[in-house]
């Protein structure tokens, strides 16, 4: 049995002016004028059958017919021809709280709006209280509507229209009503209406949505339909078809196509399309708002089959958006810049990238994972994983099954402030989030007006992981350092630390994660020998190959051994620095980072002490840069003071005039040196597997526990902050590892942290603060940070 | 199909009908109101609530308002005018406020009922473009208030009658034949009205012109033997007689007086045209505004 059956039918809304001007809204001028406007036909002659239980989308431009279809089947207007069957009660939510008025009470527009919907006064008496608790009006119920905000009149409406339990719903764009959060309120409320078998007409410009909850659509355009069927096919059709002559530009080159549409960027590969209906988008955090460049009225300047630039200006913002995106054999490239046309207060900006769900593995730098399934019940964005900064790119790919080519997102190097955050999206939204973002200080603001560069990102759908994992080996530096018992891998500001043993103890029981690798038996010979990552491949063949199997336990994981330092507003981790090898002596592995925003280097060195211990220094050299290499140290803690030899020494006072250091001959003339580095703090951590169960300081001791969805961020275990140089980690089975503090600059505390539940983390870390001191102030040289052991 | 959780069918067959107007039917109109009543009764309270929620007297001035319309008209016409004209404007033994009140209140009824009508449509246009119901409810919501001051006005008729001598007879039995005959013919001019006024928006201006010209030609201030003597006198051309008592209302108003004040039955003679007026426009209103609901919202 079908709910709603339409047969041919049309609508033809009536001629205005001319002979019939006194018709409608025609004036007596038009009758003299004698300009009569023709009917217009919203409709041409169109079938549609609705199942019961179905949620049908319906799309198209505006003015195609999709609110005219709405309002023959709600019954507000009458088709011209045709004949049109509705079985069952319709509840239209064309407008919300049409009926209300405001000098009535919440009560008594309630009774009314419901009675306008069709329902009888013991009908509500029996939903009245859920009514008022779905709205959160409680408190208010009695008051008139005209003391209410929109959000609270929204809210009620909603809610009335909600609860008139028909069969039939008609929602017109009128799940964007009210805040965020009442916004996933009623989406919930949506599925949980489809869910129970309720019939769903949902007309929605935002693709997204439509994409969630529909199960069919029905395309739109001058009044006839285009396409009827599959909500994917559909949308795509839309988008390629009917939209390009709204504004959208298509760029297309071999197989990768993409679609400029408004301020979002749509990729596609052989037709199909790779990112989710939201697209890519750049988004700002200003004015207490994030502003998406959907919102921005856009202007194309230059445009060709394989590139396009565009320009996007905010209307209530004083902020323009440039586009550069470019189709080539190396996908997609798109460069987005922003300038401020006046001072303004912004603390974030990010490129936004939704892929399709079908993406179910990331990759970033040398950790990857899989993306946890996106339930109903997820009603908020998940971070599923936060690379380190420098990592260049990250890669999504789908099941070995699936046919979605692997998609890498890369980022020029010489942009190093933007961190890639991979997340998983709410239920509605459906889609995997590759987010690039730009974190601003505070100190920074408000920003003078400037165009800066927010990011570039290169989208390319044709390289494969291979490929990737080659140019990935390529760049990515690290080096391993062996004992007998364990091998410590440097790479990226990481310390992996991983347990190598021929056979398993009983310290490490079977169910502990590990993985077998092949190696080389000279490498395993010689306990001291450091080589290039992978030596997997028998390069030389001469050579005698002994190949021995070995199990290997990871013992660290997700951020391994890193440390953090605060310097002014920003956090500088280790994992943000570039990374280069030094010269290495034997059985010494070395390494040292640098970074644009941060005026100075950092050594590591890492040497095994007996088969258990490895020793750690991490050494910060402060140096002596002139500020023109440093264009972002403006909120950074660091005491500038003006060259002696400066003709016009500039008027900013040195914040503190102590411990001056000559400033190398290097300096130019006439600029700022750097004169001390102010740390507030800074700590090394370390990040265990969630197979250690206990953690253990001199003074306390305790469980991790389980990470619990509830947590927001790391949560301290221990109690009380209490001076100590080491902290332990326990497993079950009686292995341990100690983390000790052997020199560090101020006072140092051990803390046991656990991470939520995406990074499933046991972090031992050893908090080194100033005490009374403001801040560590680190002049021109070398400051050993931190010495001490890592034990097993 | 799903009945509605209360089990009444009539009301989920109502809202099936009301989804396809295109086909509803003059048949289906006792049902479709019936089934709305108590949004019928709702919009009333609501026109009523907002009317005087902000007045400090409150509801007091649903009473004090038709009261000091009817003191000043009372006052002009008794008064100032009365004792210039030098005649007796009612039949013997009626005084002039009881008079001119008996008349006011049943004018007053069917101008105030007509206009708010006709307006009544455009003033809702928001519900009538955004949601489905029985649309008749619209213009006869529009006519709860001016019900409710008939009420209000019968009273102090009743009053203003006792005081100034006049009896009540079982004769004022009459005026409820006589007041559905002229609410039949007020709900289907009104909904006439209402219907053409969308379509139509000089309908609403015209309406308000002919109730003004109406209420000096119809006998509210005068009685209609004071017409019918002129007419036989011949001062007054016979065709213009005629077009006057084309007029519903001349007949109705005089009716209302001899059953109410001068305590007889009324001439059957007054019925007669009224309740041929009355069966005609009730029926093409209703056609009228059923046949133009579904379009109704093209032309708002």
């Amino acid at each position: 049995m079908t709910v709603i059956e339409a047969q041919e039918i049309t609508k033809t809304y009536p001629a205005q002016g001319g002979k019939r001007a006194l018709l409608g809204r025609g004036g007596i001028a038009r009758l003299f004028r004698n300009t009569p406007t023709p009917p217009r036909q919203a409709l041409a002659p169109l079938s549609l059958t609705v199942e019961p239980g179905e949620a049908r989308g319906i799309i198209g431009r505006n003015g195609s017919g999709k609110s005219t279809l709405l309002k023959i089947i709600a019954g507000v207007s009458a088709a011209t021809t045709g004949t049109l069957r509705v079985h069952g009660r319709v509840a239209s939510l064309l407008e919300l709280g049409a009926g209300f008025h405001p000098m009535l009470t919440g009560r008594e527009n309630i009774y009314l709006n419901a009675g306008l919907l069709g329902m009888r006064h013991a009908q509500v008496d029996a939903c009245f209280d859920a009514i008022v608790e779905f709205a959160e009006l409680e408190a208010y119920i009695d008051h008139t509507v005209d003391t209410y905000s929109s959000g609270m009149y929204v809210r009620l409406a909603f809610s009335v229209a909600i609860h008139t339990d028909p069969d039939v719903f008609l929602v017109d764009e009128v799940l964007a009503v009210g805040d965020e959060s009442f916004q996933r309120k009623c989406r919930a409320r949506i599925l949980e209406l489809k869910a129970a078998g309720k019939t769903i007409l949902f007309v929605s410009h935002d693709l997204g949505t439509v994409q969630a909850l529909c199960d069919r659509v029905l395309l739109l355009d001058q009044g006839a339909v285009i396409s009827q069927g599959n909500t994917q096919n559909t949308i795509d059709y839309y988008l390629r078809q009917i939209g390009q002559a709204s504004g959208i530009r298509r760029l297309i080159h071999g197989d990768t196509e993409v679609l400029f549409n408004h301020g979002r960027l749509s990729l596609f590969h052989r037709q199909q399309e790779l990112t989710a209906p939201l697209g890519i988008k750049a988004q700002f955090f200003s004015m207490e708002a994030y502003h998406e460049s959907t919102e921005a009225n856009w202007e194309i300047c230059a445009a060709t089959d394989e590139r396009l630039e565009a320009t996007g200006t905010f209307p209530r913002l004083p902020l323009r958006l440039y586009i550069v995106c470019e189709v080539g054999t190396a996908g997609l490239t798109v460069e987005i810049s922003w300038e401020n046309t006046q001072p303004l207060d912004l603390s974030y900006a990010a490129i936004q990238c939704f892929t399709k769900t079908s993406y179910t593995r990331w990759h970033g730098g040398a950790a990857s994972g899989t993306f946890p399934t996106i339930t109903a019940d997820d009603h908020r964005w998940s971070v599923v994983a936060q690379p380190r900064q420098n990592v260049w790119a990250c890669e999504l790919t789908g099941d070995e099954s699936s046919d979605m080519p692997p998609l890498c997102f890369a980022v020029d190097e010489a942009h190093s402030q933007a961190r890639f955050q991979i997340n998983n999206t709410d239920y509605m939204a459906q889609a995997r989030l590759v987010h690039l973002t730009e974190a601003i200080p505070s100190g920074n603001n408000p920003l003078p007006p400037k165009r800066r560069h927010l990011g570039s990102l290169r989208i390319d759908p044709s390289q494969t992981a291979e490929q990737l994992a080659e140019t990935k080996a390529q760049r990515s530096i690290a080096r391993t350092l062996k004992t007998d018992r364990f091998v410590a891998r440097l790479h990226d500001g990481f310390i992996e630390i991983t347990l190598h043993e021929q056979a398993p103890t009983t310290s490490f029981p079977r169910t502990w994660e590990s993985r077998t690798r092949q190696e080389l038996a000279e490498t395993t010979l010689d306990p001291r020998s450091r080589g290039d990552d992978e030596p997997i491949s028998p390069s030389g063949s001469e050579q005698k190959l002994v190949v021995t199997e070995t199990k290997e336990y990871p013992l660290t994981h997700f951020m391994h051994f890193h440390f953090q330092l605060r310097v002014g507003d920003l956090w500088i981790m280790s994992h943000d620095l570039a990374w280069s090898e030094t010269a290495n002596s034997d059985g010494v592995l070395s390494m040292s980072g640098r970074s644009q925003r941060f005026p100075g280097e950092v050594v590591w060195t890492l040497e095994p002490d007996g088969p258990n211990t490895l020793r750690i220094s991490i050494l910060l050299e402060v140096t002596a840069r002139d500020t023109e290499t440093l264009p972002s140290l403006e909120g950074l803690g660091v005491g500038l003071h003006p060259d002696q030899a400066a003709p016009n020494p500039p008027l900013t006072p040195p914040r503190r005039g102590t411990r001056k250091t000559a400033p190398p001959a290097a300096t130019c003339r006439g600029q700022i040196a750097l004169e001390s580095l102010e740390i507030s703090e800074y700590n090394v951590s370390v990040c265990l597997v969630p197979e250690y169960t206990r953690w253990e300081t001199p003074h306390e001791s305790g469980k991790f526990g389980a990470a619990a969805l509830a947590d927001d961020g790391w949560v301290h275990l221990n109690r009380a902050y209490t001076e100590g140089t080491v902290i332990k980690a326990l497993s079950d089975t009686g292995s341990k590892i100690a983390l000790t503090a052997e020199k560090t600059l101020g006072t140092c505390f051990p803390t046991a942290i656990r991470t939520d539940s995406g990074q499933d983390s046991r972090v031992l870390q050893l908090l080194c603060s100033p005490g009374q001191q403001q801040s560590f102030t680190l002049g021109v040289g070398k400051h050993n940070l931190f010495r001490g052991r890592l034990s097993l | 199909m799903k009945p509605a959780d209360t089990g009444d069918t009539i009301n989920a067959m109502a809202i099936i009908e009301q989804a396809q107007p295109g086909h509803a039917t003059l048949r289906r109109l006792p049902r479709d109101l019936i089934a709305s009543r108590e949004l019928l009764l709702d919009l009333v309270r609501k026109d009523l609530r907002v009317r005087y929620r902000y007045a400090a007297l409150g509801f007091l001035w649903a009473v004090l308002e038709p009261l000091a319309y009817m003191v000043v008209l009372t006052f002009i016409f008794e008064r100032v005018l009365a004792p210039k004209s030098g005649t007796a404007m009612f039949g013997p033994g009626i005084p002039f406020a009881s008079g001119l009140l008996c008349g006011l209140v049943f004018w007053q009824f069917t101008t105030q009922c007509l206009s708010a009508a006709t307006a009544s449509l455009l003033d809702n246009q928001n519900l009538v473009k955004k949601v489905c119901f029985t649309r008749e409810v619209i213009p006869l919501a529009a006519m709860g208030y001016p019900t409710f001051s008939l009420l209000i006005g019968f009273v102090v008729l009743l009053m203003v009658n006792a005081i100034l001598g006049g009896t009540l007879g079982l004769s004022a039995l009459w005026i409820a034949p006589l007041f559905l005959i002229q609410l039949s013919i007020t709900v289907g001019v009104g909904l006439f009205s209402a219907a053409l006024n969308v379509r139509f928006r000089d309908v609403g201006y015209m309406v308000n012109i002919v109730l003004l010209l109406g209420f000096y030609a119809s006998p509210v201030f005068y009685d209609l033997d004071w017409v019918l003597a002129a007419a036989q006198s011949g001062d007054v051309p016979a065709i213009v007689v005629q077009a006057y008592l084309a007029n519903p209302m001349a007949e109705l108003l005089e009716a209302y007086r001899q059953a109410l004040l001068e305590g007889r039955t009324p001439n059957g003679w007054l019925f007669v045209w009224p309740a041929c007026v009355a069966v005609v426009s009730l029926i093409g209103g209703c056609v009228a505004f059923r046949r133009s609901a579904p379009t109704l919202s093209d032309y708002l």
